[in-house]
């Protein structure tokens, strides 16, 4: 069994993995009825006795006695992490999991890169080599930042090249929060772009979701149980915003919109952590969805967003599940995949769903999507059989898909509107190791990325004829 | 005579626990004392607590399909696994063919060869080994063909049969292509045949026959043990003089792949039906065999029930199914009053083998897995040519784009071996596309 | 020096003793001691001769190159049968034709010493008599292997090199060699519970298991025992070989090193082309035989054999006229082969300035070989001669097969 560490940076990541924490303890607590240490729980827990002085966790099989999350928490401001420290996950962290500062980013990305990135980088180091030691094979490391701050931005880029350098071989999916075109932090574009460079050069995989699309769902679940139609009910705590039974009892503004991206990690992983008829591991993810190695950025998209109070479940809800998930309204950031090109597509599903669904689902829909020439059969899949809570099934896709273009493009748009004013500029330039050709570097990185998906954009609806093949002489 | 089986990877882990199942309590159940200690003899030994313990190690790179194998063997009552006779490492080959050939397969060699050496030397004598495998994965595919590599240094004059199930053709996974071709083009320089199933056909039968509505991988996997078990299992060959005989794997390769060029081997069987079905159900030899005929000729894997009989009368034209050779394997009740010579007809074989030499028939008069007559046939013929002929144009229209190629040059295969591996499987094309 | 002079000897008594062990193995009666082997190379006496006759003798009736009807003919000269039999095996040593009545004359008119007969051994030995004992023996006492395999391998001579035979014949010759590995494993499998039955029996102590086994049993069980003595012994010789091959070289070089005119005391009238027992008929028979290999060179085509044959020639500086002879040899093992040119390359010489008187003794010779047996050898020789030109051709095929094979694997790339 493997084991994943998550690296939460900025006070958007450390709101998002404080709300992944509190679900994960309720997603194992669910289904770890015998309140024994399993595989599944190592996989983001440790389990420590309190009673050992020197702290040594113990192995799987035993009972469980502490469980210590496999994190590690930066910030260069002291309010988010505090409040988790005084919260009710105070006991799932302690201190050397920490590191936090008091004086912030100011919305700097090259604060957070270099100042902090250099004053830190021991430290830093040091903190991810400890969790790294706890675990018996580490696999991956899951990044959680937002693109528009200072800290989240830039020194969460920092902490990715740092992985990269330490740790070669262990997998690097990172989770973006883009941020809303009104974002009212007004160097948001700099910033962005300034990560996106290190993203598609450091990362494995790229979850990029948008905080529009999170305030989207929010809405229309809300709208849903409020209003609603008469007949349909939905069932208590079934949504994916909802925290019902979870530690933390009263929520928070952004809650909802952070449970969003929990459950999306928590469903990710659920394959590799509990048993299923066809599994998918997490270096599965960038072998099937990655293939070029820029081309790395995965649009997530989840349902069903809630499930309806009546229990039994007929094929045709379980079908629109499947429709749903290719549908624009379902994606973590505002794209339309059906109308732009696949390059592959991964179906990780969950709870009672058999291959036989999964085949007639994908027959069903495959007609519908357009894919690349060259994999035009460019499925992933996966069966896990433990449904989320709350839940009878779920569905968690990742498309490769061209759709994330426009939102680049956007934010070269709002990148270059400021760049050719040379606004703000000189915040950046002077801070030390910071130089103007950080910022022409970045934009090239950017465009030719977009180019890289023009460039298949333009093989989309014509007819490719196979390449010829070899021939056997006689 | 004893076979040994490595099943590698979360569907031959699956498929081989299957298998054992299938054989176990069809040898139970075996009227006949001889055929029952034959089928045993071949398959299991006994431990210390006199427990019928599977000749087979298991290997994945993740631990957790072998803790649900062996503990589903376990639960049967019937049989086991042996306590020590698996493998597993924390990290799976993550779908990189590269990955399980280059890495982790040289990595455990050791580790897996004691395991089979220990598991050999356990048998009196060793008619053969069977790795059981995926092609689209990393473990099954990549793992698998390096340790069918290692097995075959090890026994380079034993039997070496792989049985490979082959993914659906819209995706399991996304390079199962890749795969499937590296894969394939090692394994037809090791192994002595390779025994194939369709998922995609599996599940045909499954939905059409079986009439399961909502089909499971098990499910799919207990089909395709099914019709290998009735392969496996002891039968009376044409001059074994009544003694079943011993070393199938021998006698299966040596009747159907002696040419090194053809060593693709399908196989189907009929009835299949719903279990609560086949007690009401009768069947006729002749029309049992006719049926079997038809299928040949058509190359359709399942019984559809009709059948077009211009095709019949017409055994040249677009569509009809050359073979090369074929065993027809007959279990069940009055087998001996069945009369098989419409397999022996040389208009069904390429010309350059006589029926005697192209046609085999096996027959067993123990009921097989409750069957009152089953008929099997294994079959080296152009039934696999449009299968591989699609994985090998997909991969290769994806490798002119040199998508995911760079995932497999970080483990250090380059793009000369995708190369030879093309070339080689457009040989095995070209070769069954000549059969005539 | 001298420690390593004793090493050797010491060394030659083992290789000797196991040489000695291995012939009794199979069965073969009044082995002499490794002592009287070793000694024969500086000439023992009367007794250790007529040892060294009576065990040539011996394998020469039981491999069967001297028939038993010939055996009943000698009454029981051993002599005379031992030059017949090392005559018919190829072995021309002047003593072999010395002459009957010579033998009376005593010690200084003898022809041969025992240093003879010790050549005479190990030209039997180069010439894979001993393989042929042992074979012999392992077919007597091993009753379960196999008599024949019902495999279909005929190839009709008809057969075309197009590419649907070549195809068939791949077919054949894989289908071959999985029917030769189910044998092997079956074999290993006999191997194994003979190992079973041997290791079983010798734990469980003879008495217990005499009484109450049937003694068919037993027969088996001691059978089994003689089997893997035997295969043991030929193991322990086959690892001191080499050795056993040094000395006799030194016992060649000590034999050459000997004065001429003390080996040449006694000129055998008799040519060394015919049998001492020779007859009139027989060199008709000898006529015929001499016209076969030409004819036979003829048909068959072949560029190797007649190759061979002429290296042969050349090598041991035979006239034309003594092919026959040549052919006449049974099997030629590969092992040892370049004793076996030696010795022929030595013997030859020393008879060819004989040629000539010895024509007209050629009627003198004693008549003791029948026609029948002669006729039955003629047709045996025929039977290895095509047997060789069939392999010849199936070796053709296969290297034009490979050839062609080669062409297939071409394959072009497109750029």
């Amino acid at each position: 069994m493997t084991q994943s560490v998550v690296v939460q940076v900025g006070q958007c990541g450390n709101q998002v993995g404080f709300r992944f924490w509190d679900l994960a303890l309720r997603e194992h607590t669910h289904v770890n009825k015998k309140g024994l240490y399993d595989e599944a729980l190592s996989s983001f827990f440790r389990n420590v006795d309190s009673r050992n002085s020197d702290g040594r966790a113990c192995g799987v099989g035993g009972r469980i006695q502490n469980l210590k999350a496999r994190a590690v928490l930066v910030d260069m401001e002291e309010g988010v992490v505090n409040q988790i420290l005084q919260g009710p996950l105070r006991d799932v962290f302690d201190s050397t999991q920490l590191l936090t500062d008091v004086s912030g980013s100011g919305n700097n990305w090259a604060v957070g890169h270099m100042t902090y990135g250099s004053a830190y980088q021991e430290q830093i180091v040091d903190k991810l080599r400890k969790a790294a030691e706890h675990c018996d094979c580490l696999q991956c490391f899951f990044l959680i930042h937002s693109m528009g701050g200072g800290t989240g931005s830039g020194l969460g880029t920092r902490v990715l090249s740092l992985l990269e350098e330490e740790f070669p071989e262990v997998c690097r999916i990172v989770t973006s929060i883009y941020p809303s075109a009104e974002d009212d932090v007004i160097t948001s574009p700099y910033n962005s772009v300034l990560a996106m460079r290190e993203l598609t050069e450091h990362a494995d995989c790229v979850l990029p979701v948008e905080n529009q699309s999170l305030v989207d769902i929010v809405n229309k679940i809300k709208h849903m149980s409020h209003g609603g139609k008469p007949g349909i009910s939905i069932k208590r705590d079934s949504t994916i915003i909802s925290g019902q039974g979870g530690l933390s009892g009263a929520e928070k503004p952004f809650d909802a919109m952070n449970n969003i991206v929990a459950n999306l990690l928590l469903n990710i992983t659920s394959s590799a952590r509990f048993e299923g008829s066809l599994n998918m591991d997490l270096n599965e993810i960038a072998m099937n969805l990655v293939p070029f190695p820029h081309l790395h950025y995965l649009v997530p998209s989840l349902t069903p967003l809630y499930t309806l109070s009546d229990v039994s479940v007929p094929t045709r809800r379980l079908d629109q599940m499947f429709s749903d998930a290719f549908s624009k309204n379902h994606q973590l950031i505002r794209a339309d995949p059906k109308h732009s090109l696949y390059m592959a597509c991964a179906l990780m599903v969950r709870g009672h769903v058999q291959v036989s669904d999964l085949r007639r689902n994908i027959e069903r829909l495959r007609p519908t999507l357009p894919f690349v020439s060259w994999n035009q059969e460019g499925w992933k899949t996966s069966l896990c059989s433990v449904p989320p809570v709350g839940h009878s099934h779920s569905l968690l896709a990742l498309a490769n898909n061209t759709c994330v273009k426009p939102t680049f493009m956007e934010l070269r748009e709002r990148f270059t509107k400021l760049y050719r004013k040379k606004a703000h500029l000189h915040h950046y330039l002077h801070v030390e190791g910071m130089e103007q050709s950080w910022f022409s570097e970045a934009i090239t990185s950017l465009s030719s990325l977009i180019e890289e998906y023009n460039h298949l954009d333009a093989t989309k609806g014509k007819l490719m004829p196979d390449a010829p093949r070899l021939s056997i002489a006689r | 005579m004893s076979v040994v089986t490595v099943q590698l990877g979360q569907c031959g882990n699956q498929v081989g626990q299957e298998l054992f199942d299938v054989i176990c309590s069809d040898a139970e159940e075996g009227q006949k004392k001889t055929y029952s200690a034959g089928s045993f003899e071949r398959f299991f030994h006994q431990n210390a607590h006199g427990d019928l313990v599977a000749r087979a190690v298991l290997i994945d790179m993740e631990p957790k399909v072998i803790n649900q194998s062996m503990t589903k063997a376990a639960k049967s009552g019937k049989w086991r696994y042996g306590e020590a006779s698996h493998f597993s490492q924390s990290q799976g080959s993550g779908n990189n063919w590269a990955n399980g050939y280059c890495v982790h397969g040289p990595r455990n060699r050791d580790v897996v060869e004691e395991l089979v050496r220990r598991e050999v030397e356990c048998c009196d004598r060793l008619a053969g080994l069977m790795a059981m495998m995926s092609v689209a994965g990393g473990t099954g595919s990549g793992v698998g063909t390096y340790i069918t590599q290692c097995l075959r240094d090890l026994h380079p004059k034993s039997f070496i049969l792989n049985h490979l199930t082959w993914p659906y053709r819209t995706g399991e996974v996304i390079v199962q292509n890749y795969n499937s071709v590296l894969t394939l083009a090692h394994l037809y320089q090791l192994s002595d045949a390779i025994l194939v199933h369709e998922n995609d056909t599996v599940h045909k039968i499954c939905s059409q026959l079986l009439n399961i509505k909502q089909i499971s991988f098990s499910d799919v996997n207990k089909v395709i043990a099914h019709q290998l078990g009735s392969v496996l299992q002891p039968a009376f060959t044409a001059d074994s003089h009544g003694v079943y005989s011993r070393n199938p794997l021998g006698e299966l390769v040596s009747a159907l792949a002696c040419h090194p060029e053809y060593k693709l081997l399908s196989v189907c069987t009929i009835p299949q039906m719903p279990s609560s079905s086949i007690a009401y159900s009768t069947f006729s030899w002749p029309g049992l065999l006719k049926h079997m005929r038809q299928m040949l000729i058509s190359n359709s894997k399942m019984e559809e029930g009709k059948f077009c009989s211009e095709r019949t009368r017409s055994l040249t034209g677009f569509g009809f199914n050359r073979s090369l050779a074929n065993l027809l394997i007959l279990r069940g009740k009055d087998v001996y009053c069945a009369e098989t010579g419409g397999f022996e007809d040389p208009d069904l074989y390429t010309s350059w083998l006589s029926s005697e030499e192209s046609f085999t028939l096996w027959k067993s008069p123990v009921l097989f897995n409750k069957y009152e007559k089953s008929v099997t046939l294994v079959s080296n013929s152009q039934a696999l040519l449009r299968p591989l002929d699609n994985m090998v144009r997909s991969a290769w229209n994806m490798f002119a784009s040199r998508a995911y190629v760079h995932q497999y040059t970080k483990f250090g295969i380059s793009e000369e071996d995708f190369l030879d591996s093309f070339t080689s499987l457009e040989q095995v094309i070209s070769s069954y596309n000549q059969l005539c | 020096m001298q420690r390593s002079k004793s090493a050797v000897s010491v060394e030659v008594k083992q290789v000797i003793g196991s040489l000695c062990k291995l012939l009794a193995a199979t069965g073969l009666e009044a082995v002499p001691t490794p002592e009287t082997i070793r000694r024969a190379k500086f000439g023992g006496g009367v007794e250790v001769e007529s040892l060294f006759r009576q065990l040539l003798a011996n394998i020469l009736k039981k491999t069967g190159i001297v028939s038993s009807e010939a055996c009943v003919q000698f009454k029981g000269d051993d002599r005379k049968l031992v030059a017949a039999g090392l005559w018919q095996t190829g072995y021309h040593a002047h003593w072999i034709y010395a002459r009957e009545e010579r033998e009376g004359e005593g010690m200084e008119g003898r022809s041969f010493s025992s240093k003879d007969l010790l050549l005479a051994l190990g030209w039997l030995l180069a010439t894979g008599t001993l393989e042929n004992l042992l074979t012999q023996r392992v077919q007597q006492l091993d009753k379960t292997l196999l008599t024949s395999i019902p495999a279909n391998t005929e190839v009709s001579d008809e057969l075309q090199l197009d590419s649907a035979s070549l195809r068939k014949l791949q077919w054949l010759i894989g289908n071959l060699r999985h029917q030769g590995r189910i044998l092997l494993s079956m074999l290993e499998e006999r191997t194994q519970l003979i190992h079973a039955v041997c290791s079983a029996s010798v734990s469980s102590t003879t008495p217990s298991f005499s009484d109450q086994s049937s003694t068919v049993l037993k027969d088996d069980c001691i059978r089994m025992r003689q089997l893997c003595d035997l295969l043991e012994a030929y193991v322990n010789w086959k690892k001191v070989e080499k050795s056993f091959w040094t000395w006799m070289d030194s016992v060649v070089e000590c034999h050459l090193s000997e004065p001429v005119g003390k080996r040449s005391t006694h000129v055998p009238n008799v040519s060394p082309r015919v049998c001492p027992n020779g007859n009139p008929e027989l060199q008709k028979l000898e006529d015929m035989l001499l016209k076969l290999p030409t004819a036979q060179k003829g048909q068959r085509g072949c560029v190797w054999d007649t190759k061979d044959i002429g290296k042969e020639r050349t090598h041991s500086g035979l006239d034309p006229s003594s092919l026959p002879l040549l052919f006449s040899v049974p099997s030629l093992p590969s092992l040892s082969q370049t004793y076996r040119a030696r010795l022929q390359a030595e013997m030859p010489v020393r008879h060819s300035s004989y040629h000539i008187e010895g024509l007209d003794e050629r009627a003198k010779a004693a008549d003791e070989l029948q026609a029948s047996q002669a006729a039955q050898m003629l047709l045996q020789t025929e039977a290895q001669l095509l047997e060789r030109r069939d392999r010849q051709r199936m070796a053709n095929k296969v290297l034009l097969q490979e050839m062609i094979g080669r062409l297939d694997e071409l394959v072009l790339i497109p750029p």
